[in-house]
């Protein structure tokens, strides 16, 4: 039995317990994990006055930005902390969709002064943020429950939270997991079985399908007016509507739109639409991801959980410095991947 | 070189475990079964391993060397000659055992870079190397005899050797299958216990049984030379050529078969026992002797499971062979991970041995090198689980407790950093009134779920310990049997009762919940150092009743591995009659808790050892 990592918060469903000091186990050797006094992966406490020294920057995102699978300091917001000499703070919450997300800002972030807030929601997320409940492992029984978490409805347009204060406790599993993305038909669910059964005969066949087809996942960017997507756009457009800083908007890329087996375009196009709408800076990180994956020796992820790597981090932030040191007005080299991977 | 971290680890027979020292300051020690709730888990304990990186706050790459406390090689060597001299009738053992314990241990690399995610180097140290270390290094001495007494390790049973600033050496060995520890072990199983768990039950059972069977012991089992050496009959043992620890010839010595698990307790089984444990002593004692003789030192170390024979420590003491004692807290397999880093550490990156926290203090910490709990980790899982708790400062839960044990109830203390080794210290302890003469039944029957028959240990303040107990000496580790002082007994009639149960719960002193049937104790001084909060709850104790003695018993119930986690706290408090709850800062009342919902029978989860 694993040391419990999380602790109820009634506004943002969980956070980590405060001032923790952990480990835990993975496939990659394990990782350490703090928490600072405000129940967040950092090592550094979050300090609400601006420093006169020291630039301070804002990163909030889901497992990818919190770095499940890495060590502190290993992560791509510590490699960028280090890089630039700047403040950086993780607002990371594993498992989180970007309704939390905005959440801990409201709670947590929105009253520290910053010169720049990056919001880093994972693409996947968007899935999520329809969810009343998330299903997980809990730290404490090691058993599939499912967690309840707040989430936003839009009723005529406007965001309505729910679940709020988020009850505590467990809820019951599901007999069976849900399924990866909405409402399949049931012929789809059909077909998705069908092939579930050739994966298990025929390793591999399931993934060189998806490649083949080119699979536009998730499903809910590829019409603007997809539920999912609205909801997103409407959580994210209040978000920055919030902010007191220059914002940076840097959707982390699934590992199957990096190896080129989801097609990307969609989920770029509807984030590339909202920065110019909302005016914060699109940095779009896939490209660079897809070169260094293609001509790098380190493996970006991890065999079978779908987290980046030691590498992996310093790859993502290689590509989010630029952008960084220009909204900062840094006098700073590039950074490279080759000597931090 | 800078200061080297080592991770020391011992598994894949018993009592799996890991520790890491830095230099050679110990970081972390914890054992495997503690996380994965599986009493005496043998398996490679990655959880204890993943705890260690956790306290020491390191990643796998700053790990210098991961140092195994046995030689595979030599163990297969021993496996393979023994079988081959078995013959036929050993086959089956090999086939279904020992093949595939070798096996694994033959995988230790690969296990540790599945484990860790990279190659780190692994070395391998020698079973009793590995006791003798943890019994020298960590021990208050420059100088020290070293006796390590246990069952098996490649080929030693019994070491003596000696330490010396950062050496240590092993100058005689006795080999396998001549064993003081498989000889205690086989009259464990014989009076119906487990093996390398129930033999603590033994020496417990001793007292209340006469000596009766000691020369035959003498004359058919064991033959004890005068520089204690000595050698086993081993007609009358199978653990060479079976699955069983002795033969037919066993039953026809003590007039009948081994008692069976969970049986009445017969006259028959006290009286073995009693007599066991009159040899043991006496094979100690002439080890002991003959060391002193050889090496001409004043201070004398121990380790391995024999060393965990706390009337025989006691005896030895009394005897004073040596000027003076030390014994590792874990001092059977477990803490092999400790010593198997130490060696290490010394002998192969030549580390300094730093100097002693205090004059005549140990290394170890009081043995409290496990997990700890935050009180944050605390609130949280109270938070979540709705669970009434009040929050206290130290000195509030020092003065409430101690006010509540008064009372008599019965307290769970779940405090600081767990304790590395069998014994609960005050960390993970169940705590009443030693006062009371219903505790030990009561702690026994409703809480512990276990035999009535067996004695709990007193904790003292370690300076007034001598007013209840003859010992001059601390006993930190609850390692050293002492007799309650003659001016606190009560007199009783002496019985020679079939059914012990009829003298358990006669009261024998003034606090007779911690007197065992002969007048004895296994005695736990507390002082300020090592564990200010249960030397404050006790202190307390000792204000509101003027008695400076609590009860001490384990945190579990029977069968089960102490508790380390607020979850586990919590369960095993909501599942029997535990009065109050503490968990770091927090204290949490019985007759305020929600309903306990439980899955399945937990009663059965758990086997007696």
């Amino acid at each position: 039995m694993a040391r419990n990592l999380f602790k109820h918060d009634p506004a943002i469903g969980y956070r980590f317990v405060p001032n923790l000091k952990g480990r835990v186990r993975h496939e990659g050797g394990g990782y350490l994990v703090r928490s600072n006094a405000d129940g967040f992966r950092s090592d550094r406490p979050f300090v609400r006055e601006a420093s006169d020294t020291q630039k301070r920057v804002l990163f909030f995102g889901d497992s990818n930005t919190a770095g499940d699978g890495v060590s502190n300091g290993k992560r791509f917001v510590d490699v960028i902390e280090k890089h630039l000499d700047i403040a950086a703070y993780n607002y990371g919450l594993p498992s989180s969709g970007v309704d939390q997300q905005y959440l801990a800002w409201r709670e947590a972030g929105h009253d520290v002064e910053h010169d720049l807030l990056v919001l880093c929601p994972m693409v996947d997320n968007i899935r999520r943020n329809l969810q009343s409940a998330r299903l997980i492992h809990s730290s404490m029984s090691g058993d599939l429950v499912m967690l309840p978490k707040p989430y936003f409805e839009l009723v005529d347009g406007t965001l309505t939270l729910r679940n709020s204060p988020v009850p505590k406790g467990h809820l019951p599993a599901p007999e069976e997991e849900a399924p990866e993305d909405t409402s399949p038909s049931g012929l789809r669910k059909v077909a998705r079985k069908a092939m579930g059964m050739a994966d298990k005969q025929f390793p591999g066949i399931r993934s060189w399908s998806q490649r083949a087809r080119r699979l536009a996942l998730p499903e809910a960017y590829n019409d603007p007016d997809s539920e999912g997507w609205l909801l997103m756009a409407a959580i994210l457009r209040q978000w920055i509507s919030e902010a007191k800083t220059p914002v940076i908007l840097c959707p982390i890329p699934m590992f199957d739109h990096i190896s080129g087996k989801f097609r990307a375009e969609p989920y770029r196009q509807r984030f590339a639409e909202l920065a110019k709408e909302t005016g914060v800076e699109f940095v779009d990180i896939l490209d660079g991801l897809r070169k260094i994956d293609a001509t790098g020796d380190a493996p970006l992820r991890f065999p079978t959980d779908e987290h980046p790597t030691v590498a992996g981090h310093v790859a993502i932030a290689a590509q989010m410095v630029p952008a960084i040191r220009k909204h900062l007005s840094l006098d700073t080299k590039p950074l490279s991947v080759a000597s931090n991977s | 070189m800078t200061k080297p971290y080592i991770l020391g680890v011992s598994a894949l027979y018993h009592d799996s475990a890991a520790a890491i020292i830095h230099g050679d300051t110990i970081i972390a020690a914890a054992q495997e079964e503690r996380f994965t709730r599986i009493k005496h888990d043998r398996r490679f304990p990655v959880n204890a391993i993943n705890y260690c990186l956790e306290e020491a706050m390191i990643d796998p790459d700053e790990i210098e060397a991961i140092v195994f406390y046995d030689d595979p090689v030599l163990t297969t060597d021993r496996i393979l000659k023994t079988l081959a001299n078995a013959g036929p009738a050993g086959q089956e053992q090999w086939m279904t055992g020992a093949a595939g314990l070798l096996a694994a241990k033959l995988q230790i690399p690969r296990l540790v870079e599945e484990e860790l995610g990279m190659d780190v180097p692994v070395l391998f140290t020698e079973h009793h190397f590995s006791h003798a270390a943890s019994a020298f290094f960590p021990s208050p001495f420059d100088e020290a005899a070293i006796l390590t007494i246990d069952g098996v390790g490649e080929w030693a049973t019994t070491t003596l050797g000696r330490g010396v600033g950062n050496r240590v050496s092993i100058d005689q060995e006795i080999h396998f299958p001549h064993s003081l520890g498989l000889l205690y072990s086989a009259i464990t199983y014989f009076c119906g216990f487990k093996v390398n768990s129930g033999e603590y039950k033994l020496m417990g059972l001793a007292p209340y049984g006469q000596p009766v069977y000691a020369d035959l012991i003498r004359e058919h089992l064991i033959d004890l030379k005068d520089d204690g050496s000595f050698a086993l009959n081993l007609e009358y043992f199978g653990y060479l050529d079976s699955k069983v620890m002795t033969t037919p010839k066993m039953d026809a010595l003590f007039g009948g078969p081994k008692r069976e698990g969970e049986s009445r307790i017969t006259k028959r089984e006290m009286d073995i026992a009693a007599s066991i444990q009159v040899v043991t002593e006496e094979a100690v004692l002439m080890l002991a002797r003959h060391i002193r003789k050889t090496t001409g030192m004043k201070n004398l170390v121990l380790a391995g499971g024999v060393a965990l024979n706390c009337v025989a420590n006691g005896r030895l003491l009394r005897e004073k062979i040596f000027d003076n004692i030390w014994v590792q807290p874990a001092a059977g397999d477990a803490g092999g991970a400790l010593g198997a880093a130490l060696m290490v550490a010394h002998h192969k990156y030549d580390v300094p041995r730093s100097a002693a926290p205090a004059p005549g203090a140990d290394r170890m910490s009081g043995s409290y090198l496990g997990p700890a709990l935050t009180n944050e980790e605390v609130e949280a899982f109270v938070d979540f689980g709705n669970y009434p708790a009040h929050r206290m400062s130290d000195a509030d839960r020092a003065k409430r407790v101690a006010a509540e044990m008064a009372k008599g109830k019965i307290i769970g203390w779940c405090v600081g950093r767990m304790e590395y080794g069998p014994r609960s210290l005050g960390a993970r302890s169940i705590l009443g009134d030693a006062r009371n003469p219903e505790a030990q039944s009561v702690m026994n029957l409703k809480i512990k779920y276990r035999e009535s028959f067996r004695p709990f240990a007193p904790a003292v303040l370690r300076d007034k310990a001598s007013e209840y107990f003859a010992i001059e000496e601390e006993s930190p580790y609850m390692l050293l049997v002492a007799p309650v002082q003659e001016d606190i007994r009560v007199a009783q009639e002496i019985t020679d009762a079939e059914d012990m149960l009829s003298i358990v719960n006669e009261p024998r002193s003034s606090i007779p919940a911690v007197t065992h049937v002969d007048y004895s104790a296994r005695v736990q001084t507390v002082d300020g150092v090592a564990k200010p909060d249960y030397f404050d709850l006790i202190t307390q104790f000792d204000e509101q009743t003027g008695c400076a003695v609590i009860v001490n018993t384990s945190f579990n119930v029977r069968g089960e591995p102490i508790v380390m986690t607020p979850q586990d706290a919590y369960r095993c408090f909501m599942r029997t009659n535990m009065d109050v709850l503490v968990v770091e800062n927090f204290v949490l009342f019985k007759d305020e808790q929600p309903e306990f919902e439980d899955a399945g029978n937990w009663r059965e989860e758990f086997e007696l050892d």
